[in-house]
């Protein structure tokens, strides 16, 4: 009987460490891919970038990839029209795993219970700034002319690729388009972009 | 093997004859026969010149054989129009019977042009081909494949020209497909003593003499082919016309001689849309600015829109909703169908010259969206998802080689939307105090993340601080840089 209590403890440590282990990686995974992308948008590495401390919420990115308007993109950063990545059955799948995986804030768009934290990036001058309210989000826009948001990283066809939305928010307006990346020659790749093209602001 | 090549052979060729029937240059053209039939359909059947013809209705294209040309600018749809009745004068040629000018009348055809000019004005016109006796004859009394300027047309004879209420503009003599000389209204009065006269006298004013005179009996002449009903054709030398020394080679009356221009221009398209855009669900404050917008004496939306070059009708509705995070954004509902909405939890204490410029801005949004939709089968090779993308489609739209977002033709289309937006707001401020400047940094403000913005005001620069601050001191409603060189006011006034 004690054989059988010692063997479940262990069995339980190590799934519960495995899971742990697991998890790290993915998260690791997912934020090395954040970073080769935000390495390609921030070229002034001078500046700091304030980012929004709010998550976008995952299902605008659902929603975004859902409408099929993609793009490849060449090592160049050229973008041609391209419907061959958008598959429904692998839609479908991601959809079910990340759907409402957060508290919609004021506006369903962000998250008021998902944060990004400074370690999530590599760039040290990373200002996280909260916008959970349009009162404090035209008061940061006004400060700093530019704010970036992101949504967490989601995994499609079988962790082939990584998507996420980003939007850089301007007093003007914004621009939130969603981005796949895919790991080639162990680096994080822009491969496809992705738009709600019927919402402009 | 052989009949399978055979057959593959028969397919291509057929589809080759298929797609490119009577057809020029139609592989490279942007202005496409949908485009042509859904013009007709929807802008001009809403047009002053539809509305005035009480026999419009009773004119029908047959849009199933249309024939496409570009003629320097020009771009040139014809079809095959079947009216009730029509009416047109021909001189008389004595050296044929009247049985076969009756074959001329049989093969007369009549063609309704549509035609974008340069300046993307969609022009309406009625086209009558006459053709010489002999030229008929050489065809076997069967002309409906010709059309005035494509390759190898060697159509001989009269054309003539009419707007859609059938006021003649033109009279052209063709030979061999090329235009001969114009005919031009003759006026006694001015050109009693010209030579031209007797050329008139002679070859159009002696129907009467022939016993075809304006008396003739309509029954003898009506008309039956493919693509008319009974078509009644009436001599009528009372009318006569004679050559000019000068001859246009345009005989489509889109300027430049010919007869005077009429048709749906663009500020009838963009009347139109300003007509169809409903603000009646808008907050009372938004909803008196739009107005006053809309009601200016000279630079309203209209105005504005014609400017832009917009020829396309599109529907706009304009409601208070939330939005992502601006104080207005366009949604797309449908191809030519557009929402934008107006958040009455954003720019609270923004001045009402500030809700001016957001509305335009977005009224401008929807147009662009409209010239997407007017290319909506072209591959996406570009994010087009917010206004500096959609400026880029407006732009390739007008210099489809333009590939740098920061050249002459990108500041070019720049300058055009910010003077155009920068007249309404002008005149919808009506404050002599403000200097137009002002009205332009607003403008400039929404294109503030287009490259071209930071290729004409480097960032940092004394333009590039003070146009950011202009538009932030409007949107908020307080003075922005206070303490530096670049502070600036809000000029506008707050709706409250």
């Amino acid at each position: 009987m004690k054989n059988y209590f010692f063997y479940t403890v262990i069995i339980l440590l190590l799934t519960a460490n495995f899971s742990n282990t697991l998890f790290a990686q993915q998260k690791n995974e997912k934020y090395e891919a954040l970073n080769a992308y935000f390495e390609t948008i921030i070229k002034d590495t001078t500046q700091a970038v304030y980012v929004a401390k709010e998550k976008i919420n995952s299902n605008e990115t659902l929603n975004i990839f859902g409408l099929n308007d993609m793009m490849i993109i060449d090592r160049f950063g050229n973008g041609k029209g391209d419907a061959t990545l958008y598959n429904k059955r692998d839609y479908e799948e991601m959809k079910k795993k990340y759907e409402n995986s957060c508290i919609p804030g004021e506006r369903i768009w962000w998250c008021r219970d998902d944060f990004w934290e400074n370690n999530d990036f590599r760039y040290k001058k990373v200002i996280l700034e909260s916008i959970n309210t349009i009162k404090k989000q035209e008061a940061l826009l006004l400060k700093y002319d530019k704010i970036y948001v992101f949504s967490e990283l989601l995994y499609y066809q079988n962790k082939n690729y990584l998507i996420f939305t980003v939007d850089a928010l301007y007093l003007s307006g914004s621009n939130a388009h969603v981005v796949i990346m895919k790991k080639i020659k162990g680096k994080w790749i822009v491969t496809y972009k992705a738009q709600n093209p019927n919402v402009i602001n | 093997m052989k009949k399978t090549i055979g057959f593959i052979l028969f397919i291509a060729l057929a589809c080759i004859f298929a797609c490119n029937k009577d057809t020029d240059d139609v592989t490279n053209n942007t202005f496409t026969q949908a485009d042509a039939e859904e013009w007709f359909n929807s802008s001009f059947k809403e047009s002053e010149e539809w509305k005035q013809n009480a026999d419009s209705q009773n004119k029908t294209p047959d849009w199933s054989n249309g024939t496409y040309l570009r003629k320097d600018s020009l771009e040139i749809f014809e079809f095959p129009l079947l009216e009730n009745k029509a009416t047109i004068t021909v001189p008389q040629d004595k050296t044929i019977t009247d049985s076969d000018t009756k074959k001329i009348l049989d093969a007369t055809l009549l063609r309704m042009a549509i035609i974008k000019t340069s300046t993307n004005e969609i022009i309406v016109r009625k086209l009558y081909y006459v053709p010489e006796y002999k030229y008929l004859l050489s065809k076997g009394y069967d002309i409906s494949d010709i059309m005035l300027n494509k390759t190898n047309d060697d159509f001989t004879g009269l054309l003539i020209t009419k707007n859609w209420n059938d006021a003649l503009l033109s009279y052209h003599k063709v030979k061999n497909g090329k235009i001969e000389e114009i005919l031009v209204k003759y006026d006694a009065n001015k050109v009693k003593n010209n030579s031209l006269n007797s050329i008139k006298m002679n070859n159009y004013a002696t129907a009467k003499a022939s016993g075809l005179g304006d008396e003739q009996n309509l029954d003898d002449v009506v008309i039956n082919n493919n693509y008319h009903a009974p078509v009644t054709y009436v001599y009528l030398p009372s009318q006569p016309y004679y050559p000019t020394t000068s001859p246009s080679y345009n005989p489509y009356g889109t300027g430049g001689g010919g007869g005077s221009s009429t048709g749906t221009t663009t500020l009838s398209v963009s009347e139109t849309i300003e007509k169809n855009i409903d603000y009646t669900q808008l907050d009372p404050c938004p909803k008196d600015v739009y107005e006053k917008l809309k009601n200016a004496t000279n630079s309203d939306i209209a105005a504005m829109l014609k400017k832009l070059g917009a020829n396309k009708i599109y529907n706009m509705t304009m409601k208070m909703e939330p939005t992502n995070i601006a104080y207005a954004e366009a949604q797309r509902l449908s191809n030519y169908n557009y929402v934008i909405r107006v958040d009455r939890d954003r720019s609270t204490d923004g001045t009402k010259l500030y809700k001016a410029t957001a509305l335009v801005h977005e009224v401008i949004h929807a147009y662009f969206f409209s010239i997407v939709d007017d290319y909506s089968n072209n591959s996406n090779n570009d994010l087009k998802n917010n206004f500096s993308q959609l400026f880029e489609v407006y732009v390739k739209n007008q210099y489809p080689a333009s590939n740098n977002k920061q050249d002459a033709q990108h500041k070019t289309m720049a300058d055009k939307y910010v003077d155009a937006m920068a007249s309404v707001l002008q005149e919808y401020d009506a404050n002599n105090t403000v200097p137009y400047q002002v009205y332009k940094d607003l403008a400039w403000g929404g294109l503030m993340d287009a490259p071209i913005f930071n290729a004409t005001f480097p960032p940092d620069s004394a333009e590039s601080i003070r146009i950011k601050n202009r538009f932030n001191a409007e949107s908020t409603g307080h003075a922005v840089g206070q303490g530096t060189p670049n502070v600036q006011s809000p000029v506008g006034k707050p709706c409250n």
